[in-house]
This record gives C-alpha cells, sequence and structure tokens, in this order.
C-alpha cells in the first residue's frame, strides 16, 4: 500500500506561490504594515509602529534608570575593556538580504560608544581587546585618552595603506575565544584599586567560541574578582553569554538591527550600580589635581605629544605640562582633572526620576495601574495623586511639552510626567533631559 | 492560593496560575464529579502534573469516606521522581495553608509512594549491585522464596549450613509487616533511606504499602501488564482515580504487553529448561514426594487457592499471575492431564514440538489463532482449553520444585504465556510466521510474532471497567477522538487546551523545498534523490550557521539516517556542518546514546554548539528534554511513518479496518504525526523557553497532514511559515531568534487569587444564564443543540478578552 500516492498534487511548481511567500526578508517587517495605520477623528493618520518605537525606545532607558528606595552607589570612576569579535562572524552581513556588513556597523557603533563613555565618565579609563582566530589580543591598555582609543579603532576597522608593500594581515576572520579575551582583561584588571569598577562589554557577532579550556571556571574567576562582564550580540542569544553575563551583573543585549546594536552599546556608557561586594567598602580617598589652562607665548615640550606647543595645563604637583585634560600625570601619576568633570560624573549620582507615562497602555486596567508605576518612582512621591493626575491628563489633547512648547498630539505619541514639578514632556525632551542635561528644566 | 472549583476548594502551591491550568482543573473536576473518564491535552510545559495533583489531592482531602486512591502511572522512573517531588512540595504547602486556617484536619495525614522494580529498591548488599534487573528479582527470590526460608527454620544458624536470607527482608517480615509507614511522601529514595534506618526491605515495604497509601506512583505497565497487575493491583477498589501521563502512546504500551515473539533461540533455550526441569522433578520424587504430591491436590481444587507455602501476608513466591484469566477459569481444576509434573512437561515438549515444526517455513504465514490451535489439535491433540492453564501450571511447578535462579527459565516461560494467550483469545491477535528478518532476507532465521492487535484488550476491561475514573493526558494527544476509538471507551471530558503565551515562543515552519526550489520529501520514490539528500544537507549547514548552541534532528529511521549521513559525508556537508558545531548521534546502544547526551549538553553550555543527530521512533524522541539552549532548533527530517511492509501492522490495519472502520491511510498519518508532535515537542519545556520547529517535508504543506497536529502547535503556523524554501526559511529564523532574545517577563499570563476568584464567578453566572437559556430553548422546542459546557467557557474566554481590553 502507498500511503503517498495522494501527495503528487501539491509539488510547489511557483516560486513566490500564493501561500503567503513574502520576496525578500527584508519586505518582511513591512507586511501588512497599512493594518497598523488608523485615522483619528480629525482625520490624521496615527501611526502605530511610530508610537511603538517610541515605546521601546523609553524602556530601554526607564530600565537603566531604575530608582529604588535607597539611593544607588555608583562607580563613577571605570576601567573598562572593549572586547571586540572581529571573527568571521563579523564580516556576515547585518540582516539577511541586507549588504551593509557588519564591520562597518560595529566601527560605528564602537566609535560613538568610546566618545560617549568618555564623555559620560571623565574620570574612567578604558582599554581595547580583540579576538579572531581562535585568540585574542590586546590593542591598548588602559587608558584615559578617547583619541588614542578612537585612532585604533579606525586602524582596526579601516586600515590606512601601509608605505611597504608589506602585505597586510587579513584583520578579520576565524573564530572568536571568549575566554583567551576574559582572560587577558582579567589580568590587567585584577590590579585595578578597590575604588574603580571593574567592567567588560563584549561586542560579540559570532554564534559560537573556541576556547581552549572550560569556559566556565573562566566565568567562575570573573565572578570572584567582581568584574561585570556585559554582552552585545549581533547575532541570536548564546547561553554563554547569558550566563557570563548573568552571572557576573552584567547585562546582555541582542541586537535586532544597526540601530538597537548602537543603543545597547551606549547604555553602557552610563555607569551600572556597584556590586554588594564593592557596597561595603568604605569610601576611600582619592588624590586628584586640578590644573588650569595657561594660555601663555611660551613654548615648551608638552609631556604627552613631545612637541613644543604654546600653553596647556601644568600638572600642580610636579609641573609638568599636559595638552588635554582628562589625564593622568606620567611623572607623579596624579589624575588631572578639571571641576566640570567632576560636575559631570557627580550627575550619574543623583539623576533625573524617570517620567511617567500619561497614557496608560491598552489592556491595563486600574488594578494594574499601581504597578506600572513601579520602579519609576522617586521616594516621598504620593502614587495615587499621580495616577489621579494622569487619568486626567489623559482625557486631555491640548497639553505641551514644558521643554520644546510643541503640542503633543494624544493618539500617536507618549506623553510624559515629571513626578515631582508635575510638567509634561515628549519623548525628545525625556531623552535630552536624561541623558545629556541631568536636570530637570521643571523642577529647577 | 485556594482557588474555589465549583464546590471544591483547591489547594494551588503557587501563588499565580496560568489561564489553561485553570480550564484544565475544571474539567478534571467535572471528570471525577461525574465518575467517568477523561481525555485531556495540554501542552508541555504548562503545568500538567501540578494540576492534576492539586485537584485530585483536594478532591481526596474534601471527600475522605468516599474518595478513592490516586494511581498515577509514568512511563519512566525519573517521571516518577518528578511527580513525587511535585507532590512533596504540595503537600508541605497545604499543610501551611491548612494550618494557618486551623483547620482541623492539617491534611498530612496521607501516605504517598513510588512503586518501582526490585532494581530501583533494592538495598541489600550484594544483590542491588546487580545491573540487569531481571537478576535482580532472580537474586532476591534466592534469598527470599517461602522454600528456602522455611529450610534456614530447620538450622538455628543458617548461615552456617549454607543458606543464606537477606536481613532486610526477615527484618521486615519480622516486625514491618504489620505496622504502617508513617504519613508522608515517599520517593524511591526516601524509600530506601527508610528501609536502611528500620532494616526493613523497601521494595515489600512498598508492595505492602500499595494497599493503605493514598496516593501511588508506578509504572504503566504495574496497572497494564497482564503478568504485573494483578500482583499490585488486587487492593485498588473501584472508586479509585487511575491517571496515565504522557498517554500518547498507550495503544502501543497495551499491543506491547499482549504480544510474544518466539524464534529458534527461545525454542532451544526452552527444551534446555525442559529438560532441567524433569531432572528436578525426578530428584525430588525421590526426596520429597510430598510437596509434589501437595501441589497436585492443590491443582485439583482450582487454581484460586493459595499454593504451597503461600501463606505468608507478603508473597515472594511466583504468584498466579495469569495473561489476563477470566476469573471462572481461575476457580476450576486444572485438566487432569497436566496435573502430574512429569505428564506437563511431556505437554509442554510436544507443544513446543510442534512450534519448532511451525517455525520451520520458507515464506510467511499469516493465520488466525483459531487456525492455529486445530492444526495443533489435530497434531498433536493438545485441546485450547488445557493450554489455558500453561502460565499458572508452569509457575506452581516452579515453585514445588525449589527452582533457584528463575531467570535462566525465562525461555519456556516465553513459551507458556503463549500458549495461555493463545487458548484465551481468539478476537484480536494473529499469528505471523516470518521466515528471515526484513532487513536481512538472505539469513534464514524464523520468528513466530504472536501479535495483538487490538489495544483495548489490555486496558478496556481490567482498566476503563475496573475503575470510574480514568484520566488520560498529554501534551500531544490529537485527534482526540481517535483514542477513544482505539482505547474502546468513552471519555465524558475530551478536551484540548491551548496554550497562553505573550510571545511566540514556539515557531513551526513548513520547509518545501530547497534553495534550488527542488521538492524535499522522504517518501519512498524520493528519498534516494541527491537533489533532496543535498538540500536536506544544506538546510542543516545553514541552520549550523544561524541557529545558537543546539539543534535536533529527527529522522524517520536509522536505515535513513545512515543512509544520508553517508551520503552528506560524501558530498562534503558533514565538514561543514562540523565547522559551526559539534555533531552527535544516536545509536541503538543506550549507554553510547548517554554518553553522546552528556557531550552534546556541554558542547552547548560550553558555546561550542552542536548538533544531535537522532529517530523519531527512538529512546530520545520519547524521553528526553532538550530544554532552553540544548534546543534551539529542532529539524524533522520527513514525516515518521511506520514501516508499512511490516506484516504485524498491515494485520493491525486491516483488523482496525474491519472491525472500528478506520481507514489505513488515516491510522497511518495519525500515527506519524503523533510522533513527529512528539519529536518537535521535546524543543519547549516550559514558556520562557523558545525554539524553531522545522517541518522538512513537503507533505506538511497539506492541510490533511498539518490539521493533526496538536492544536497548540497547528494554531501557529501561519500563511507565512507555510510552503517555505531553504532561504526563505534561513530569513525568519533568524528573524525570530533576534526576536526572541529581547527581554521579556511572563508574569501577565499569571493569574492572581483575585484574577482567579473573578474568573470563577463570571463562570458561574455565566453558567446560570447558559443554562436558563438553554431551558428556555428546550422549552421553545427549538432543536439547537448546544453543548452547556462548551458555550460557556467560549463565552468565559471572550469575556476575559474584553476584561483585558477595558
Amino acid at each position: 500500500m502507498d500511503i503517498d500516492a495522494e501527495d503528487d498534487n501539491e509539488i510547489p511548481d511557483h516560486v513566490h506561490g500564493a501561500s503567503g511567500d513574502t520576496g525578500y526578508v527584508w519586505e518582511g517587517q513591512f507586511t501588512g504594515a497599512w493594518s497598523m495605520l488608523d485615522d483619528n477623528q480629525e482625520g490624521q493618520i496615527i501611526n502605530d509602529l511610530q508610537l511603538k518605537e517610541q515605546v521601546r525606545k523609553r524602556q530601554r532607558l526607564t530600565s537603566m534608570t531604575t530608582v529604588t528606595d535607597s539611593i544607588v552607589r555608583k562607580g563613577i570612576i571605570r576601567f573598562m575593556y572593549l572586547i571586540l569579535d572581529l571573527s568571521a562572524g563579523v564580516l556576515q552581513p547585518v540582516a539577511h538580504d541586507l549588504k551593509q556588513s557588519r564591520v562597518s556597523v560595529m566601527h560605528e557603533a564602537t566609535s560613538d560608544f568610546v566618545k560617549e563613555f568618555f564623555d559620560q565618565n571623565p574620570l574612567s579609563q578604558m582599554g581595547l581587546i580583540v579576538t579572531r582566530r581562535g585568540l585574542a589580543e590586546k590593542i591598548l591598555e588602559l587608558t584615559g585618552g578617547q583619541k588614542s582609543m578612537l585612532t585604533e579603532l579606525k586602524e582596526i576597522f579601516d586600515p590606512s595603506p601601509r608605505a611597504d608593500d608589506e602585505p597586510t594581515p587579513d584583520p578579520f576572520g576565524g573564530d572568536p575565544s571568549i575566554q583567551n579575551s576574559l582572560l587577558i582583561a582579567h589580568s590587567a584588571l585584577q590590579s585595578i584599586p578597590q575604588y574603580g569598577s571593574r567592567e567588560i562589554v563584549i561586542a560579540y557577532s559570532s554564534l559560537s567560541t573556541c576556547d581552549p579550556g572550560d569556559v566556565m571556571t573562566t566565568i567562575q574567576l570573573m565572578k570572584d574578582s567582581s568584574v561585570r562582564c556585559s554582552v552585545v550580540a549581533l547575532d541570536a542569544e548564546m547561553y554563554v553569554c547569558k550566563k557570563l553575563s548573568h552571572d557576573t551583573n552584567g547585562t546582555y543585549g541582542v541586537a535586532l538591527h544597526q540601530e538597537s546594536f548602537k543603543e545597547l552599546l551606549l547604555a553602557h556608557a552610563l555607569p551600572p550600580p556597584t556590586t554588594t561586594k564593592q557596597k561595603n567598602m568604605k569610601p576611600a580617598l582619592i588624590r586628584m589635581g586640578f590644573p588650569q589652562r595657561r594660555s601663555d607665548n611660551l613654548f615648551s615640550i608638552c609631556n604627552c605629544h613631545s612637541e613644543i606647543k604654546a600653553g596647556g595645563y601644568i600638572c600642580p604637583r610636579c609641573k609638568c605640562k599636559y595638552c588635554d585634560l582628562p589625564t593622568e600625570c606620567t611623572v607623579c601619576n596624579l589624575t588631572l582633572v578639571s571641576s566640570p568633570h567632576l560636575a559631570r560624573s557627580y550627575h550619574h549620582l543623583f539623576p533625573v526620576a524617570p517620567f511617567v507615562e500619561i497614557d496608560a497602555p491598552k489592556g491595563v486596567d486600574a488594578r494594574t495601574a499601581g504597578q506600572r508605576f513601579d520602579g519609576t518612582m522617586s521616594v516621598g512621591t504620593d502614587v495615587n495623586r499621580i495616577i489621579e493626575l494622569c487619568g486626567n491628563m489623559s482625557k486631555d489633547n491640548t497639553l505641551c511639552c514644558f521643554g520644546c512648547l510643541k503640542h503633543i498630539p494624544r493618539e500617536n505619541s507618549l506623553r510624559l510626567l515629571c513626578t515631582r514639578c508635575e510638567k509634561v514632556f515628549c519623548v525628545e525632551c525625556d531623552g535630552f533631559i536624561h541623558q545629556s542635561l541631568h536636570n530637570c528644566p521643571g523642577c529647577e | 492560593m485556594k482557588i474555589q472549583i465549583d464546590d471544591l476548594i483547591v489547594y494551588f502551591p503557587y501563588e499565580f496560575i496560568y489561564k489553561e491550568q485553570y480550564e484544565y482543573m475544571t474539567e478534571l473536576y467535572r471528570g471525577i464529579k461525574s465518575k467517568g473518564h477523561c481525555l485531556l491535552e495540554m501542552p508541555c510545559g504548562t503545568g500538567k502534573t501540578v494540576c492534576l495533583l492539586s485537584l485530585i489531592t483536594s478532591y481526596q482531602y474534601a471527600n475522605p469516606e468516599t474518595a478513592g486512591k490516586l494511581v498515577y502511572c509514568t512511563r519512566t522512573v525519573t517521571e516518577m521522581e518528578k511527580v513525587l517531588a511535585e507532590l512533596k512540595a504540595l503537600i508541605k504547602y497545604r499543610k501551611g495553608v491548612l494550618e494557618e486556617d486551623n483547620a482541623a484536619n492539617n491534611g498530612t495525614n496521607l501516605v504517598a509512594i513510588g512503586l518501582s522494580s526490585r532494581k530501583n529498591l533494592c538495598i541489600h548488599p550484594t544483590v542491588s549491585l546487580e545491573y540487569e534487573g531481571s537478576k535482580v528479582d532472580s537474586n532476591c527470590r534466592n534469598l527470599t522464596a517461602s522454600w528456602i526460608r522455611d529450610q534456614a527454620q530447620a538450622f538455628p544458624n543458617p548461615k552456617e549450613a549454607g543458606i543464606e536470607l537477606c536481613d532486610y527482608f526477615e527484618e521486615f517480615e519480622k516486625s514491618g509487616i504489620q505496622s504502617i509507614l508513617p504519613d508522608g511522601v515517599y520517593t524511591l529514595l526516601d524509600l530506601k533511606a527508610f528501609g536502611k534506618q528500620y532494616g526493613w526491605c523497601p521494595y515489600f515495604l512498598a508492595r505492602r504499602a500499595v494497599e493503605y497509601a493514598n496516593i501511588v506512583v508506578y509504572n504503566y505497565s504495574y496497572m497494564l501488564d497482564p503478568k504485573i497487575a494483578p500482583l499490585v493491583g488486587k487492593a485498588l477498589s473501584k472508586n479509585s482515580i487511575v491517571v496515565f501521563d504522557e498517554a500518547h502512546n498507550i495503544d502501543n504500551v497495551c499491543i506491547e504487553v499482549l504480544s510474544v515473539n518466539i524464534n529458534n533461540h527461545v525454542i532451544k533455550s526452552a527444551q534446555n529448561n525442559l529438560k532441567k526441569l524433569e531432572e528436578k522433578i525426578n530428584t525430588m520424587k525421590r526426596s520429597n514426594a510430598d510437596r509434589l504430591k501437595q501441589e497436585y491436590n492443590r491443582l485439583v481444587t482450582g487454581l484460586a487457592t493459595p499454593g504451597v507455602g503461600q501463606q505468608n501476608l507478603v508473597n515472594t513466591d511466583l504468584n498466579n499471575t495469569v495473561p489476563v484469566l477470566p476469573q471462572d477459569i481461575m476457580n476450576e481444576a486444572v485438566p487432569g492431564n497436566i496435573r502430574k509434573g512429569e505428564h506437563f512437561t511431556s505437554f509442554l515438549r510436544r507443544f513446543i514440538d510442534f512450534v519448532r515444526l511451525r517455525l520451520n517455513v520458507d515464506k510467511v504465514i499469516q493465520e488466525r489463532p483459531e487456525t492455529f490451535l486445530s492444526s495443533l489439535s489435530s497434531k498433536t491433540s493438545i485441546e485450547q482449553k488445557t493450554l489455558q492453564f500453561c502460565a499458572e501450571r508452569m509457575n506452581s511447578l516452579l515453585n514445588t520444585l525449589e527452582v533457584r535462579d528463575i531467570h535462566e527459565f525465562n525461555a519456556i516461560k516465553v513459551i507458556t504465556d503463549f500458549a495461555t494467550l493463545v487458548g484465551t483469545y481468539e478476537n484480536g491477535f494473529t499469528i505471523i510466521i516470518e521466515p528471515h528478518d526484513e532487513r536481512t532476507p538472505a539469513i534464514h532465521e524464523p520468528v513466530l510474532q504472536f501479535s495483538c492487535m487490538d489495544a483495548s484488550i489490555a486496558i478496556s476491561k481490567p482498566v476503563f471497567e475496573r475503575f470510574d475514573t480514568v484520566i488520560l493526558t498529554s501534551g500531544t494527544l490529537s485527534p482526540l477522538d481517535k483514542y477513544s476509538k482505539l482505547l474502546q471507551f468513552t471519555p465524558v471530558v475530551s478536551r484540548s487546551l491551548p496554550m497562553s503565551l505573550t510571545r511566540d515562543c514556539i515557531c513551526p515552519l513548513v520547509l518545501t523545498r530547497g534553495s534550488d526550489q527542488v521538492a524535499v520529501s522522504t517518501k519512498y520514490q524520493m528519498r534516494g534523490d541527491p537533489a533532496v539528500v543535498r538540500n536536506y544537507g544544506s538546510l542543516l549547514v545553514e541552520l549550523s550557521k544561524y541557529v545558537p548552541d543546539g539543534i535536533i534532528c529527527f529522522f524517520t529511521s536509522y536505515q535513513y539516517m545512515e543512509d544520508i549521513v553517508t551520503i552528506w559525508n560524501q558530498m562534503n556537508l558533514l565538514d561543514q556542518i562540523t565547522q559551526n558545531k559539534l555533531i552527535f548521534i544516536e545509536t541503538p546502544n543506550t549507554a553510547e546514546t548517554s554518553i553522546a547526551l552528556t557531550n552534546y549538553r556541554k558542547a552547548c553550555d560550553s558555546g561550542r554548539g552542536a548538533v544531535f543527530l537522532s529517530i523519531a521512533r527512538g529512546k530520545v524522541a520519547e524521553g528526553v528534554d532538550f530544554d532552553g539552549h540544548y534546543g534551539r532548533a529542532v529539524v524533522m527530517f520527513g514525516i515518521p511513518f511506520v514501516n508499512t511492509e511490516s506484516k504485524i501492522l498491515k494485520a493491525r490495519l486491516e483488523y482496525l479496518k474491519k472491525n472500528y472502520s478506520i481507514q489505513e491511510g488515516d491510522f497511518l498519518t495519525f500515527d506519524a504525526l503523533r510522533h513527529a508532535s512528539q519529536c518537535i515537542g521535546r524543543v519547549i519545556r516550559n514558556k520562557s523557553d523558545y525554539g524553531l520547529m522545522i517541518l522538512a517535508d513537503k507533505r506538511y504543506n497539506q492541510p490533511d497532514k498539518r490539521n493533526k497536529l496538536p492544536e497548540w502547535i497547528a494554531k501557529r503556523i501561519t500563511q507565512t511559515q507555510l510552503n517555505l524554501s531553504t532561504d526563505t526559511l534561513i530569513g525568519l529564523c533568524r528573524q525570530y531568534l533576534k526576536d526572541m532574545a529581547q527581554p521579556w517577563s511572563a508574569k501577565q499570563l499569571l493569574l492572581s487569587q483575585a484574577d482567579v476568584e473573578k474568573l470563577a464567578q463570571r463562570n458561574n453566572k455565566l453558567k446560570e444564564q447558559q443554562r436558563s437559556e438553554y431551558e428556555a430553548a428546550l422549552l421553545n422546542g427549538s432543536q439547537a443543540q448546544i453543548d452547556p459546557m462548551d458555550e460557556d467557557i467560549r463565552n468565559a474566554e471572550e469575556a476575559m478578552q474584553e476584561d483585558a481590553n477595558d
């Protein structure tokens, strides 16, 4: 008996059949996009997608700045190794059917990250490790210099042609090794004094790792020496990465597309809360120098470039000259900063409390209304009052942003409320206030 | 939390409950209350076990008088341990709650035990070291059989006389037998620990405890196998609640326990056994003729009377267990021509000779048991009636002869079992004699298969008719009506419950063609085609590039897997896979497979990634879970149809067609699809898990195949997931895997105490409304056929939805 006999009537004789084949995958995410469009009473077209994008962006922000009852201690002096996975995985296109390779995405995102990192954490240092062909290589020691990091990154991703005809080795390829790169970073981070927070951020582009030994012991080692390891992945979720970040109190993010990769990476520019181990540590005083800029015509050799230059900063202890701040005096090891640097780092300790959404998302009834504010309220806020206020405001369609004074339409954008001054803000101002300004214009 | 279901308060050990769990319990309670059987399907990973246990224990608590025992049948020992652990947590929780409420009865006055074979329970220092189950049994018997113990009593110090006894058993016999286990939940380990502490044999302790325990957890075969069931099942009353977990394969289990295979090897060892028995009879005649005489007298009065040396409360001897003998036969006297030992052996000799000659065929013979019997009686003048008593007579003889090392006599027992079965049943069985194995047609290796074709024989009378409530449940039990047809019972509740999810944690994809648009399938005409093999191979290569950690592949048979892997190797596809992931493979050898599995897990843990190749009907497909990163994708290459060339299958199909009007194709598809869904279901074990399910065969695209998948899978196959080629499939996979890696929380699915109360109120209200409407409709004389129950559940769901939207 042939049970297959009746099967032949359904041989697919067409390539893009009527059965819902999308021609190309990149079209996939746009299928049925019209169903998300709707028009409101005034005939304006409402785009649900746009709102969703806003919500997603905000979720990421609020998850980072969760306020708890106690004041969160944050390590503002950070020592971070950035590990780049330059294995064969990085040569793949960003998405199926898209030509742009991950190399350019990674270059762009990491450069932005380095800039943002030093901008937000002027007192911190960063080093660079790359892994490829089963090995890991330290490209740059921990440094406070943003410029040297950026040059190295450029050298890796976009190498300048060499003068001699010597063929340059291919910068990408092979398998990555998580264990090797962690061990290299660990040996360098070991000697960091207690007050500094030790961190590793891995930009990962592969789905496997090629390790010489048991990577689990290395993860345990990281945990024991309280190194916070986070992973930002360009490809799907991997168990090892998840375990590494979970065990060491780090975060693990999988990028959906190039934009979200950048977002996830930039999230690490803000200092994370300190781990329990460091919490028990007593505050220690750190000696710092605050040199003033001298702009006289007196030319002298600077200590950083060994070039004759006019002006610069003079170390108050040993009188060496440096071109840029912040830096560490190469002669007497004094940390040289300016007061704005300290002030910028100081913001992280007293962040502006996150704003709450005025319009409750669909499907949330009154019972969960309280829950939806969980973790976004600063201490001493009257939750019931805010709920009531939100209830009243959500019916109002004439609300304007207190920051940019623009009208915020009710339907397709988020409207946010500062719980302290009870002023309304739009999404853009919310981002600006929390990420750059660090002060609420309504409260001050 | 405490949940009110109808008039019953259910103690549920978690703070939150899924909606489908609540519905599951509601359905279950409906079944139990109406004293009917239930067929319930709920996806794996939604907490079936805890629902079953919570509801039934709460029912027992509320009705201590009327509620019977809970008998929970599992397939494996690990599952059994899981159930007992869950039960332990539940009882602990219930105790806490009841004490808080100051209830008079804190709900801990119950005994729950797990019963397993001697192999898993023995604590004797030497016997327990034995690896093989039958060896442990026989060694145990060497130390505990009644006649050995009788002998030992003659000596003040039996050890010196060379008679060894089991201390644990003696101690149990002396002091433990009358005592009752203290209240509590006993896992196998707990039983062993308890036994060690008191010096009692845990196995016999458990066997005895079955009589008074409130909850018993044991293997399927204790309930279904006619050779074992009467031993442990005596104490079960009609109001007991019997649960078969993972019941999707129950019909095959039923058939297996009633089927016998005999080949030349069995015949030969049976003849040797017979020789030994004859010698023993002769020696006994000289030394202890009394014992033989006693036996003779007993056989005259009938089988039901206890045998020689069977006065003990706990019976260690081989027991009067005959494959499903009707009670009236048990009370009858054994026919005269086999009452005497030597007569019986010569009778058996004739029977074996007949079977041996019958085996000697050069072409396939299929006959009905009647034909076999008539030729038997014409050639050897053996009557059908006499055959019925064979198995029992054998056990009695072995006891009388004080035979040690019983496992050596397995062959003769196979023969006597066969004799009894063939003498007892006429319908639903067939005899097939094949001259050689199908795989090796050149080697003459005849085998006689006495095969059961009707699964209902083993379960319908001894289980469904005996107990009020029998519950069959599994993650994959679709289509439900097939089971009630195959097993011949009418369930009062039969429902498939969906899984409530906030995200698509399963992603079924149907692949019909490779990147070159050549259709792929494992149907017989196509499977050898190099284009098909290459397309399957390149699918796996691509997947190994883009799927992280573990991938599991299922093939339709060992043969096919070997073939296809060999060709892949020639095409260099295996090398390409190993660049991305390691490859592990299932073999028929269990030990090898378990090593492969351990290493597979290691490779997944360490980030190297691995592919596991296994068989759709193998051990891995049935019993191993690939949760989390161990199974990010599962690929089913082809549809796992059974080998349609098999004679037994053909006979069974014919039988089903004739008696139950189930079409051949229908049954085959049903059988293949339940195995396929079992395979792909391996990948998801809880709601936080996610995984790809790839069905790689063009035939899955047909609605008649697809719709036989369980509802919770079939519902998730949308149009865009059908009729895919390799490259579009890979695109979908990559997007899916990235989407699933985004942070997510399952909290909003869970119902709290308040939600459940609300739901219950709404249900009640709707029910009343419905009833009044229904009655009104009846009064109006309209012929509206509304099932009130189904209707209000649907309404309740709609109401919930509205509630959520408010």
